[in-house]
């Protein structure tokens, strides 16, 4: 005992901050010194490094001057080399892209690859089918349009020529079906560059066959007026008609159904799906998944490829207007795309021999593509693998400025993949444009030039076709900003970030836009769905949301950066029997807005200046009377758009405008049918007493004003050095109720903040002396208050178990808030990490508790605020967003076992690491992220590590300079080195706690290396309910997309609403209204009609909530056998008063015991040696203690 | 189920206020080690209810056992404490011979008086008569309750505990007495000056010893007491001794000899194969969790 060894060293403890921040230093030096010289490393791994450096160099022309050729660097060369590329270089080798990327993608592909005997049993198939069609027999001789209808009108199959619209009338020309004058297998099974899927998904699983019609049966007109498509309609129908015989015939047991290729109609296609049948010799394929299209093409080069140029009309029609009809890109472009299957499958076969990785490069395309919702049909976006191919070919070529190439034939599939996404994200296709061409063996190369046709293009030049005719500038800026993302990802050299580049989906509509609404179109909008609208946009949904999409443009404006309208499910493929799909079902759409944070909520919509009259003019024909002109304050006049909040509550502005320009450009009335649920979400946050959105500045304000108060106080015996804010959501906007003054009842009314005073060595270097020195200070500090308007008291604190001697010093300001002030001193983490060298092994976890603690309350949270403070200014929703998180775990008594900075870490997360989503701008996107991420978080195998950053890496920053500046800790991001020692921390922990039973959450920042200060007292049974219910919340979100209903309130308050049922016992309780006292406005009441206070009640604690304490007190007593859960938020509850307190015993207490008094149990006796746990006497004392609190107890049965 | 005797203790059922089941109270003669003068007056309990105190243990005594006089009741620290230990924060860091004096704490919810109470496991105490004929009398009735299993009262201060104006208390309790805080403060300041001037003292007279090698213990003007000096001196000698050795190998070549730097090349090379193993080893892990699933 008497010579128990002391000393003021840190303790080696792997969860002590100093000690892992003074690592990070040691690491360091080591790394730069010795980096001048490079030796070539070995030469496997040089190969990947050499691929590595120069995928990122976007000139291979420049490839020469790479750190590492193997040839010797000449001496400028060297010269060149700074310390810091070799350490880039060097990281980044160490670090997994180079290697453990490509295993991962050599993982993925293996994975991916179809299944051998799939292949061999649809290669058989295939045959067969070949058979079948050769056997089809000829028409004897050509029929006019009368004789072709009447035909299949009086077949008993009652086949219908799948016509396009309009419906051919007369006809001078005649229909015949002849052999097809080649079969061929196109697209990515032709190719092999297949997956396997396991979705239903149609296009995925496809496998095309181009038959194309003989010349014979066309004549050089034919590109007019829809005449090949009516021809090649005729031939399907006398396909399809002699099919249904031959395949029963032949054992081939197929559906066939008609189809719309990538959703054109004017393409349709035999789509055949295997039957079941029990007969031997039937071939069955159904277990491929695949189903086989049959597309009928029309011959190569048998149109004039001047007339069908996307600028030339190729529909005449009358129309009472003169002058020249609009130019039918659509139809021109769908009739060119059908001459050219088998042609682009030669295209691309070349590609593939040329370049060895192009097969899987076109592979991770496809994933990464089909992870994004993206594929070649009009509605997803008309960008798909097919495209994805035809670009990267075209960078084979070429693609440069000056035509020079941007990728090399003997890239790395990884390389190929990242430089077309670069490619894509760099480039704008929009407004300029990349041509090549397809001609075979020609060596003209593909250049991108800047001047384009403002719709997005990829021009080939043989054939005359924009591969690009799918997409519209909405889908196009929807593929970029994609791709924009995903370089960022592939350029982090700190992350693995394989996963979502390639394996998470990204298909939840209210993550991947920021608001989300639906449109159901009546149908008389199709009055005004005229002849020359339907000549250039053919089918009214596609015309609509052309329509839709310029109005929201003009109409929103700068407040969304993208907008992006799909039809919700479209219909495409149609029996037999029918001309086309039934009409009602494509009639809504869906609105994904992606916000501009910064603009989307201002409440004018600004014009041009007066002074323009021109643009003026415009502005004011498009907004009516709604637009006005304002003056300034910088002085100009300036056409504007004055909006007000909208009387709904929670109605976001951008919402309300889009439903007034719909209404005044669109239909009169249609925003009736326009929905967003975003409105409720908004309004689930709780309405301040006080009015308006200041709170938090007005507490702000209040701190400033103590805090010059405090500093020129006389007579405090030692200089402050500083006063910060600590443990206080409220002081950084993250506190569910904002503060209100006075509002004494809202938990969040005492706002921490820790005094640090200049260095002394007098401090008494024992723990409790210290605490009552430092009480001492406070009641020095307490005298001085007096003269002054504040007031002030001593509490005592039990914040930190086993100091019994903390006290706080709480300050009422005359604005109304209150302070609780701390001290900290030099002295006070010395004893704690004292104390925990000195423990026993037995008490030295509870120390270790002691001490985080500690950590949390006086350093920790310092930091945190800081850090929060200032991301919350930067992201603008992450405040709302974390407000209603806290909401939601309060609703399901889960918010009282976290901390609230566990609770906003968790929540910064989809803020600062937002992959595969984009960063949430708005309350309901990020409140969907941080469920999305919690229902996806495997916690027993992945830390979390943020970085806690202010702006992601735009694509504008990503010079060099910048990795290196990044790599160089210039920027605070976090480094490789800081990262390394978190995850490292990680590994530490779960090596001595595989399954989580001590640790659950990990969170580790460049704040918190140690990643669990927030975390540590969290249960495993919490962090599984956490999980658990995030995952069924998604879960409805989910369902509801899918079953395509809206998010109502039902569903809402679905998701808000607790399984009390999942407690062994729930108590109600009840005690003093607390709403408006907390500052919260009642609802369904009035402002004006609830008196707000305008000082503090005399007996400060009357208005605090009686059933914390008890749950306080509850969990004191019985917190060993029964975990107790409470609503922290007593006044949110429906009248304000009433709570419940829910308990589940331990598991391990209901089973019987032997008896020992350690037992910490309230135990009955069965026998001489055994007891059992005592529960009636329990419930008895817990009624005992709640007294009048206690509405009613409920025991699960 | 009327078991009166488990293990050696004695089953007490007792009633509650308002209570439906009874609730029972395990209890025996304490044989601690501090029956110094050979007489052991006390009474060792387990599963006490909740709210136990000396008055509502004299209360129950009172109705059950009248005669027998209560000297003093040490309840455990850790019945109304979630953790399982209990930590005295002062020995564990400072060696100054502070009185283990529970009754300093600002905290009076946790002064005993003794410490006794700190180290009972949770729901126990100590029952502690004046003379051993109070003893016997108390046991022998609880003994003959217990052995009839017949229920007896206990007493709780219903006006005092629970409910509304219970919790209440609980908030008012926490705001401090200036008077009474600084009272408090200022003797425990003296109690601690004290205690260091004993320790600087000590220290003082172990600077004029001289050991075997004919060194004594240098005190600067700082730090007073002994503990604090040795920390010091450690914590420097070690910073001395990695300094040192950081001069040594700044002074070192590393590329001077050709097997300098053959050796480092082989050592880069081994480093990163050993890399691409490890890699290799997690992608295998990853495939085995059947990570790449891109659906």
């Amino acid at each position: 005992m008497a010579k128990r060894q002391l000393e003021n060293g840190h303790p080696v403890d792997k969860r002590v901050k100093k000690v892992e921040f003074s690592n990070i230093d040691t690491f360091e030096p080591e790394k730069v010194s010795d980096s001048v010289d490079v030796s070539v490393p070995s030469s496997e791994e040089s190969e990947d490094e050499d691929e590595e450096s120069e995928g990122e160099d976007e000139n291979p022309a420049s490839k020469k001057n790479e750190v590492f050729p193997h040839g010797k660097p000449s001496k400028k060369q060297r010269k060149q080399l700074s310390a810091q590329e070799i350490q880039v270089a060097r990281e980044t080798a160490e670090l997994f892209k180079s290697n453990i990327f490509k295993l991962q993608i050599d993982e993925l592909i293996k994975e991916v690859k179809l299944k051998e005997s799939h292949v061999a049993k649809i290669e058989k198939v295939l045959h067969r089918l070949h058979d079948l069609i050769s056997q089809v027999p000829a028409t004897n001789e050509p029929l006019t349009l009368e004789q072709a209808e009447s035909k299949f009108a009086s077949s008993k199959k009652k086949v219908a020529i799948p016509w396009p619209e309009p419906k051919p009338t007369k006809a001078n020309y005649k229909f015949a079906y002849l052999p097809p004058q080649d079969v061929s297998l196109v697209g990515s099974f032709g190719l092999k560059t297949g997956i396997n899927s396991n979705t239903n998904n149609y296009n995925m699983n496809s496998i095309d066959i181009a038959l194309t019609m003989p010349s014979e049966l066309f004549q050089p007109k034919d590109y007019l007026n829809y005449r090949a498509f009516y021809k090649r309609s005729f031939y399907l129908a006398w396909l399809v008609e002699h099919l249904i015989p031959l395949s029963k015939r032949n054992h081939l047991p197929v559906k066939i159904s008609y189809h719309f290729l990538n959703g054109d109609v004017l393409c349709p296609v035999l789509k055949l799906e295997s039957i079941h049948t029990d007969n031997e010799e039937d071939l069955h394929f159904h277990k491929t998944k695949f189903t086989i299209n049959l597309v009928v093409g029309f011959p190569f080069g048998i149109f004039d490829a001047k007339k069908v140029l996307p600028d030339k009309n190729c529909i005449r029609i009358d129309t009472t207007e003169k002058g020249e009809l609009p130019a039918t890109p659509i139809y021109n472009s769908s009739l060119l795309s059908s001459t050219s299957y088998d042609y682009y499958l030669k295209f691309l076969y070349t590609s593939k021999k040329s370049a060895e990785a192009f097969k899987d490069a076109c592979i991770l395309g496809r994933l990464w593509l089909m992870q994004r919702g993206l594929s070649s049909s009009f509605n997803d976006g008309g960008f798909g693998h097919f495209e994805f191919a035809i670009l990267m070919s075209a960078l084979l070529q070429g693609g440069g400025v000056n035509g020079n190439k941007i990728l090399l034939h003997g890239f790395s599939s990884y390389q190929l993949f990242k430089g077309t996404i670069k490619y894509l994200a760099t480039q704008d296709l929009n407004s300029g444009y990349l041509s090549f061409s397809s001609l075979i063996g020609e060596s003209s190369n593909s250049k991108y030039s800047s001047e384009g046709f403002n719709t997005p293009t990829i021009f080939d030049k043989n054939i005359k076709l924009n591969v690009l005719w799918k997409m519209t500038p909405s889908s196009y800026q929807y593929l970029r900003q994609k791709a924009i993302e995903t370089l960022v990802l592939l350029n982090d050299v700190v992350k693995d970030r394989f996963d979502p580049i390639l394996l998470s989906k990204s298909n939840i509509n209210q993550l991947k836009y920021d608001l989300v609404a639906s449109l159901t179109f009546p149908e008389e909008i199709a009055q005004s769905f005229g002849a020359i609208e339907k000549i250039m946009f053919i089918t009214l949904e596609r015309w609509l949301r052309h329509k839709i999409y310029l109005i929201l443009k003009t109409g929103l404006g700068d407040r969304v950066h993208g907008i992006n309208i799909k039809v919700e499910k479209e219909t495409t493929a149609f029996g037999i029997n029918k001309r086309k799909p039934s009409a009602s079902t494509n009639n809504k759409f869906i609105i994904g807005l992606t916000l501009n944070p910064e603009e989307c909520e201002k409440l004018v919509t600004k014009g041009p200046n007066q002074t323009d009259t021109e643009e003026g003019s415009k502005f004011r024909s498009f907004w009516g009377n709604r637009a006005s002109l304002r003056r300034f304050k910088d002085g100009t006049i300036q056409h504007c758009v004055v909006w007000q909040q909208s009387n709904k509550k929670g109605e976001p502005i951008v919402l309300s405008i889009m439903k007034y320009v719909l209404d005044a450009k669109l239909l009169e009335g249609i925003s009736e049918h326009l929905y967003s649920e975003s409105s409720l979400f908004n309004g689930l946050l709780p309405t301040p007493l006080s009015g308006g959105n200041n709170g938090y500045n007005l507490l702000r304000n209040s701190l400033d004003g103590f805090s010059r108060v405090l500093s020129n106080l006389d007579g405090v015996p030692l200089q402050i050095k500083s006063l910060s804010p600590g443990a206080s959501p409220a002081l950084r906007y993250t506190s569910l109720l904002q503060p209100v003054p006075f509002a004494t009842a809202s938990p969040d009314f005492w706002n921490e903040i820790i005094l640090q005073f200049e260095s002394s060595t007098k401090w008494p270097d024992e723990i409790n002396s210290l605490e009552k020195t430092k009480s001492a200070m406070l009641l020095k500090f307490c005298e001085l208050l007096e003269d002054t308007v504040y007031k002030a008291f001593i509490t005592k604190d039990d914040f930190i178990p086993f100091n019994f001697n903390v006290c706080c010093l709480n300050i009422l300001t005359p604005e109304g808030f209150g302070f609780k002030m701390r001290i900290l001193t030099e002295r006070d983490e010395i004893l704690y990490l004292r104390a925990i060298e000195n423990a026993t092994p037995n008490e030295k976890a509870i120390v270790q508790d002691t001490y985080l603690r500690f950590n949390q309350k006086y350093i920790g949270s310092i930091k945190h605020t800081r850090t929060i403070t200032s991301l919350s200014h930067h992201f603008h929703y992450y405040s709302s967003t974390v407000r209603i998180f806290k909401h939601w775990l309060d609703s399901h008594l889960l918010l009282k076992h976290m901390n609230d900075e566990l609770i906003e870490l968790i929540a910064l997360k989809p803020f600062v690491d937002p992959a595969p989503y984009s960063i949430p701008h708005s309350t309901e996107t990020g409140f969907l992220s941080i469920l999305n991420f919690l229902s996806t978080w495997n916690w027993k195998e992945d830390p979390v590590i943020l970085d806690l950053v202010k702006s992601q890496t735009t694509i504008d920053e990503l010079t060099p300079e910048e990795e290196l500046k990044q790599a160089n800790k210039l920027t605070d991001r976090l480094t490789i080195p800081a990262y390394r020692i978190i995850e490292s921390n990680f590994q530490k922990i779960r090596k001595v706690d595989p399954n989580g039973i001590k640790t659950q959450l990990f969170i580790g920042s460049k704040d918190d290396p140690s990643g669990i200060l927030w975390s540590n007292e969290l249960t495993l049974p919490i962090a599984s309910r956490l999980t658990a219910l995030a995952r069924l919340s998604i879960t409805l979100i989910k369902q509801q997309q899918q079953s395509q209903s809206e998010i109502d309130e039902s569903t809402i308050s679905l998701i808000f609403t607790p399984a009390l049922k999942d407690y062994d016992f729930t108590i109600k309780v009840k005690t003093n209204s607390l709403t408006s006292s907390s500052g919260i406005l009642p609802a369904n009441k009035f402002k004006n009609l609830i008196g707000t206070e305008s000082s503090f009640p005399d007996d400060i604690c009357g208005s605090y909530d009686l059933v914390q304490e008890f749950y306080k007190e509850l969990s004191k007593m019985f917190g060993n056998i029964i975990i107790f859960s409470t609503k922290k938020f007593t006044g949110l509850s429906s009248d304000g008063a009433s709570n419940v307190i829910a308990g589940l015993f331990v598991p391990a207490t209901n089973t019987k015991k032997k008896f020992r008094v350690g037992l910490g149990l309230n135990v009955k006796p069965i026998d001489k040696e055994e007891c059992i746990i005592n529960k009636e006497a329990i419930f008895n004392q817990i009624n005992l203690l709640g007294g009048d609190l206690v509405q009613s107890i409920k025991h699960r049965k | 189920m009327s078991i009166s005797e488990i293990k050696d203790f004695l089953v007490l059922p007792v009633d509650l206020p308002g209570a439906k089941a009874p609730h029972y109270i395990y209890f025996k003669k304490h044989s601690g080690k501090s029956s110094t003068d050979g007489q052991n007056n006390s009474l060792f309990l387990f599963n006490l209810p909740i709210n136990t105190t000396t008055s509502t243990i004299k209360k129950y005594l009172s109705s059950v056992a009248i005669g027998a006089t209560l000297e003093s009741f040490a309840p455990s620290l850790l019945t109304n404490y979630p953790e399982d230990f209990w930590i005295d924060l002062t020995k564990l860091t400072s060696d100054l011979e502070l009185s283990t004096n529970l009754n300093s704490n600002i905290d009076q919810d946790y002064n005993t008086g003794n410490t006794i109470g700190a180290k009972l496991p949770k729901h126990c105490g100590i029952l502690t008569f004046i003379d051993k004929s109070s003893l016997q009398l108390a046991f022998t009735s609880l003994k003959k309750l217990s052995s009839n299993q017949t229920s007896s009262k206990w007493p709780i201060d219903e006006a005092n505990f629970g409910g509304s104006s219970y919790f209440l208390s609980k908030y008012q309790g926490q705001i401090l007495d200036n008077e009474w805080l600084s009272g408090i403060v200022s003797q425990s300041l003296i109690d601690f000056d004290a205690a260091e001037q004993k320790s600087i003292n000590d220290l003082q007279q172990s600077t004029e010893l001289v050991d075997e090698d004919g060194f004594t213990l240098v005190v600067g003007s700082h730090r007073k007491t002994k503990a604090s000096i040795l920390g010091k001196q450690k914590l420097a000698s070690t910073v001395e001794v990695e300094r040192a050795q950081k001069n040594l190998k700044k002074k070192e070549k590393d590329d001077f000899y050709r097997f300098q730097l053959r050796q480092r090349k082989k050592d880069e090379m081994n480093d990163l194969l050993k890399k691409f193993k490890l890699d290799q080893e997690r992608v295998r892990l990853m495939t085995e969790k059947k990570r790449f699933r891109p659906y």
